[in-house]
């Protein structure tokens, strides 16, 4: 919730080990509760500290076309405290925030007229909605959930909104587990999504920050609403504008309703615990949340790009370059060899971007990612690049399409094979190495692939991939039509002249 | 030899629930039921040893993966940078390691280094260096040879040191782009000045004039073993690793080092108000003054912890986090860092907030206000209580894995924090009253003597800046030029080519007899030009007097302007009055002076001008050599000549102007003959690949008598 990264999930940098696929399959305990509810454990005694992840496979691609951004103002929402915390009394401050509801939506309904909106109407409502939230203050307590994990000695108490999920972490020391349990099922149970129109703002203010006042997060917007023209991963996680101004309580509740299910969601705890009495800690405060029917998938495909589209983000900002091409998602075979493309190409010094494109003074960064916006659908291969002056976009975009060229017809040498592998051996080990970092693993693949075992597949099928797989799938994908290039293009800001233009004082 | 710096330390917590509404609630609050065991825990303690040649390590063994890390601390930093080479320390640092060693060229470290895994990178910050080494166990040796190997004898590259350079430079142009880095930079220059350290930030200048020569006297004067630590973890035996240290650190002597002195800055805070044009619809605020400088003897740190926690450092239950986030829903990223942690000066203590532009000066007050509450009033027991009790129960986090502790040693060692800080750390968070925390607020926070820097458009804030003291304006100069495209490195055969094809050229325009003896050209023509406002057509009366004056009469559809260029300066003529021009657009007038065909083929010819010949290529579908020629901006001019008529048929060439980079090429044709010198009647003008003007001449004169005043300021 504070920091909330939009967990832009790059799987290769993630995973993985040889002698330790094995022994990470000999530490992960799976249970699974009769309401659908799935546990992942892994007792792990460096020091005594817990990671206990909630994930929901609930992202931005869930949502409903007139609730755009709802799954993550409910993220949001969910750290507001619930029937007992964040409240002096529930009972009385519910009719209060009944009231504000309602003037909200009657507020809501006004603006959205725009010009045709009636000033004095919305000018009144508002000063009702301010007297309202004054009322709630009386009952509200401000921040309290929060305060009993830090009271606790939390760290890394956050959560994170994606297109696919949405996911709730912390870390806390390892006699707290029980404390975790309750709050996080009492958050489960009897959230109350209180502050909402104030939220509402800062949630607005994430927006400016992230997209609206950064040149890397105009481009991107830009760039995934052209390359996708159908499916919602065109669509901005924290939605557009417009769409968050008609955000409310209700929208929030239902999408909770739906989605927030045990059998839609994955609970990982890696760290200092007892596998057994964890189990049954979890069954006496989870095993009561009813299991429910899920809402379909999305069903929407993208249709076959039929030519190249291309998007110019104008900005007062330096140029840089986005380009991104559609491409099956996991566990599709290509899928694994393009995660071998992107090592061949922006992996460390030795890889081709690097060499050929930033020690050649042509960018000053080019990196390229398989994978983004998501994973649940396909999904797209993407390069990103910052030029370095005098270079143009147009010169980096040139580099870049020479080096996809030469995947096409040059066969990989076995010397790039090697390193590769022993690369991948060794993050899976690394991967080891962390209580948070193995819980946000396990819950990304065992909600969004289907099982966590994906990761030890996933080492096996990078094994099977061949040189010639590599030229075959760089000719599939990296096409011409089938690619979409946004460019950022400086746009000179014009100061204001003189001072008579003085804001109003 | 051996000595245990820090062992039986026992984390015991327990936290008292006080969280009590005295309103008996509806709902149950189970979590206040809960009573938890306390945490007995021993963190493996680093063993502390020194190698012979006086290199402190800090090591703990720990089998649980195949992984072996060092992390080493070098006493250097940014503060030793000279001021006018700012940037070297870092600039230092990369090529340390993209620059190869001496025995390894750049790509074969990388190439050995990627093939096993592992990686040795350098860092540097405000008072310190970094060098990193992290590989599998099973390549521990390896690992370590090329480790020191690095750190003993780092080549620096040219080629390296180059590359480096133009990224330093591309960041220089960028450093606006982000309005968080914009006010970032400014503030802490408002604070220091930009003659200290602390203050200054990489200008061109400075970046250009960094050698090789520099790097090495760095790596001679600060990189010795007893000048540097070293923590140690994974999979490894101590004694072997000892071994295997004094190996391959053999020979390495240490070194007296005399540390330059780093100036230290007047911390009386004064308060100032500033603001930098940017227009976005959020303004960035950075709110506060000087922050402390540690003192080995530093009793006021742990009451400063409790105080910097509860105003904006405790992230999501701070004060500032619920005052202006979660209550008034003005920003979502707010908070507070103080800097205590500074030796040499006392760092920087700032709020910082990212608000809607039309909230700008609500949010700056509230922010002021927050601070001045923590002075102004005890800090009630709850929120006291809460506060310690985060950091006591948050405290096991700092030993959550062995490359954590071992780090975490050294880093308190190296910064002279007390030997039982760490033991005694939780008793002394514990012993905070409130009278401590109001007391340290009013000793080191000063809501009176405030540096405020915001950067938005205060065309649309709330209310003006001028509320909170006199409003300075900073004027962001435009990012630097773009640096010029280097010249290929020339064979002698290019060159000769070169001089074959320009000969021709030089006949086929007339002779070199003939073209020297032209000292000014006056034409006339009709261009029809894509402005702002759609097309244009302009009459152009161009006077062009060698070497370096410039004179052009145009007339507008709607009015007539001159443009002059008298050598060094240009200034347009308009029916306003005379305006300069920016000195790059004088530059601008200048190389078309250069560019014009008749003196660029003399001048060419005559001098011994660099001028290479870069193949053929097709213009307009006929064959044509391409020249290159080194202009006096130091970009490189394309020359296509045609192999048929040997005339020049285009030129290519990028020309900077307040930063942006733009791509020209100038068509030639229709080329007619004027007193035996053979002159194009037909331009065609591209800018990025787009028309930008075409130009029919009607009218060609040689050596004209032309008045002096023609050239100079009106008056």
């Amino acid at each position: 919730m504070k920091q909330i990264r939009y967990l832009l999930i790059l799987f290769f940098l993630a995973l993985q080990g040889i002698a330790s696929a094995q022994d990470l399959s000999d530490r992960v305990v799976e249970h699974i509760f009769p309401n659908g509810l799935k546990l992942l454990m892994i007792k792990r005694d460096t020091s005594p500290t817990i990671a206990p992840y909630i994930l929901f496979k609930a992202g931005s691609v869930d949502e409903s076309d007139d609730s755009r951004g709802i799954a993550h103002m409910l993220e949001h929402m969910l750290f507001k405290g619930t029937k007992s915390i964040g409240t002096k009394d529930y009972e009385k401050e519910q009719v209060v925030l009944a009231e504000i509801d309602r003037i909200g939506d009657a507020l809501d309904m006004e603006r959205a007229k725009g010009s045709r909106g009636d000033a004095d109407k919305i000018a009144e409502l508002e000063e009702a909605l301010k007297a309202q939230q004054e009322l709630a203050k009386e009952w509200i307590v401000t921040g309290e959930y929060t305060e009993i994990y830090t009271q606790h000695g939390s760290t890394g108490f956050n959560a994170g909104t994606s297109v696919d999920y949405t996911i709730y972490t912390v870390e806390l020391p390892s006699n707290k587990l029980e404390l975790w349990a309750i709050l996080e099922s009492d958050r489960i149970k009897n959230a109350v999504l209180r502050e909402f129109y104030v939220e509402r703002e800062a949630v607005k203010e994430e927006r400016r920050m992230r997209v609206d006042t950064r040149p890397g997060g105009k481009l991107y917007e830009q760039f995934m609403a052209t390359a996708f023209t159908a499916h919602p991963y065109g669509i901005p996680i924290i939605g557009w504008p417009s769409d968050i101004a008609m955000l409310n309580r209700r929208k929030a509740e239902e999408f909770f309703r739906v989605h927030y299910a045990p059998n839609n969601s994955v609970m990982v705890i890696v760290g200092n615990i007892d596998i057994d009495k964890t189990i049954s800690l979890i069954e006496k405060h989870f095993g009561d949340i009813p299991s429910q029917p899920l809402p379909p998938e999305v069903t929407t495909e993208e249709l076959p790009q039929e030519g190249e589209r291309r998007v110019d983000v104008e900005f007062d900002a330096e140029p840089q370059l986005m380009i991104g091409y559609h491409k099956p998602t996991l566990p599709h075979f290509d899928d694994y060899v393009l995660d071998f493309i992107s090592a061949i190409l922006s992996d460390g010094r030795t890889s081709r971007f690097y060499k050929n494109i930033v020690e050649e003074g042509i960018a000053v960064s080019a990196n390229s990612l398989n994978g983004y916006p998501g994973a649940r659908y396909d999904n797209l291969f993407v390069v990103d690049a910052t030029p370095r002056s005098p270079h143009t976009t147009a010169d980096v975009e040139e580099a870049v399409y020479a080096e996809l060229e030469r995947l096409k017809t040059e066969p990989v040498v076995e010397k790039e094979f090697k390193r590769i592998l022993k690369q991948v051996d060794a993050s899976f080990i690394r991967g080891l190495s962390s209580n948070a970092g193995m819980a946000q693993q396990l819950a990304f693949y065992e909600g969004i692939a289907g099982s966590w075992r994906y990761i030890l597949g996933w080492r096996e099928n990078i094994y099977k991939v061949t040189p010639e797989d590599i030229m075959r799938v760089a000719k599939t994908y990296f096409t011409k039509s089938n690619r979409t290039v946004g460019t950022l293009v400086k746009k000179e800001a014009v100061a204001p002249a003189g001072e008579d233009t003085e804001g109003s004082e | 030899m051996k000595k245990r710096t820090f062992t039986g330390l026992a984390f015991v917590t327990l936290v008292a629930c006080l969280i009590v509404w005295g309103i008996p609630s509806t709902f149950a609050r189970p979590h206040e039921e809960l009573t938890f065991k306390p945490i007995e825990f021993k963190p493996p303690a680093p063993e502390k040893r020194m190698l012979s040649n006086g290199m402190v390590l800090y090591l703990i063994e720990d089998h649980e993966l195949p992984l072996f890390n060092i992390n080493g601390l070098i006493k250097t930093g940014d503060i030793y940078d000279p001021a006018d080479k700012v940037g070297l320390s870092s600039i230092f640092a990369s090529v340390m390691r993209t620059g190869g060693t001496v025995s390894r060229e750049p790509d074969a470290l990388n190439e050995e280094l990627e093939s096993m895994a592992a990686s040795v990178e350098v860092g540097m910050s405000r008072e310190y260096g970094t060098v990193n080494l992290s590989t599998l166990a099973e390549d521990l040796e390896k690992g370590l040879e090329i480790f020191a190997d690095v750190l003993r004898n780092p080549a620096f590259r040219e080629d390296k040191l180059e590359l480096r350079k133009q990224q330093s430079v591309e960041r220089i142009r960028r450093r606006n782009d982000n309005p968080i880095q914009l006010a970032w930079r400014n503030f802490s220059a408002m604070l220091y000045g930009t003659d200290h350290p602390f203050g200054w930030y990489t200008e061109i200048e400075g970046i250009e004039s960094i050698t090789v020569d520099d790097l090495k006297a760095f790596h001679a004067k600060y990189y010795h073993p007893n000048n540097m630590m070293l923590a140690i973890t994974g999979d490894f035996d101590t004694e072997t690793l000892i071994a295997q240290l004094e190996k391959v650190f053999e020979g390495w002597e240490s070194a007296d080092i005399a540390f330059p002195d780093v100036p230290t800055v007047d911390s009386t805070p004064a308060a100032s108000v500033n603001y930098i044009f940017k227009d976005l619809p959020q303004s960035v605020m950075l709110i506060g003054h000087f922050g402390i400088k540690r003192t080995p003897d530093f009793p006021d740190f742990f009451a400063l912890r409790v105080m910097n926690d509860i105003l904006g450092e405790g992230g999501f239950t701070s004060r500032l986090m619920k005052e202006v986030r979660e209550k008034a829903g003005l920003a979502y990223m707010v908070g507070s860092i103080m800097q205590t942690t500074y030796y040499t000066n006392p760092g920087e203590w700032f709020a910082y907030s990212q608000t809607r532009t039309e909230k700008t000066a609500e949010a700056i007050s509230l922010i002021i206000d927050v601070v001045k509450g923590l002075r102004d009033a005890p800090v009630p027991d709850a929120e006291l209580q809460r506060t310690k009790d985060s950091l006591i129960n948050s405290f096991v986090f700092g030993f959550e894995s062995s490359s954590q502790i071992a780090f975490q040693q050294m880093m308190l060692a190296y910064r002279g924090y007390a030997p039982d800080f760490l033991e005694t750390y939780t008793d002394n968070i514990a012993k905070v009253t409130a009278a401590d925390v109001q007391a340290v607020a009013q000793k080191y926070l000063r809501p009176d003597a405030l540096t405020i820097v915001t950067v938005g458009n205060k065309a649309n804030f709330d209310r003006s800046l001028d509320e909170f003291g006199e409003v300075n304006e900073i004027e962001i100069a435009q990012p630097a030029p773009p640096p010029a495209e280097p010249m290929p490195e020339a064979s002698e055969g290019d060159t000769a080519k070169a001089k074959e094809v320009l000969a021709a050229a030089v006949d086929a325009h007339g002779g070199l007899e003939k073209l020297q003896s032209v000292k000014n050209i006056v034409v006339e023509a009709r261009i029809t030009a894509d402005s702002p406002m759609g097309q244009m057509q302009v009459e152009a009366m161009s006077y062009y007097l060698y070497p370096d004056k410039l004179r052009q009469d145009l007339k507008l559809p709607q009015m007539e302007i001159t443009q002059i260029y008298d050598g060094s300066a240009a200034f347009a003529v308009t029916p306003m009055g005379v305006q300069p021009f920016p000195p790059e657009a004088a530059d601008a007038f200048k190389n078309s002076i250069a560019r014009e065909p008749v003196w660029l083929l003399t001048r060419l010819l005559e001098n011994d001008t660099q001028v290479q010949y870069a193949g053929s290529e097709d213009v307009q579908d006929k064959p044509t050599h391409i020249l290159l020629v080194s202009e006096p901006s130091g970009e490189v001019l394309r020359l296509f000549i045609s192999d048929e008529t040997h005339y020049i048929v285009k030129l290519a060439y990028r020309e900077a102007v307040q930063g942006v980079v733009t791509n020209h090429e100038t068509f030639l044709g229709d080329y007619r003959d004027v007193d035996g010198i053979k002159i194009a009647h037909h331009v065609l003008q591209n800018a990025d690949g787009e028309l930008s003007s075409d130009t029919s001449v009607t009218g060609v004169t040689f050596n004209a008598e032309l008045e002096e005043s023609l050239f100079q300021e009106p008056k």
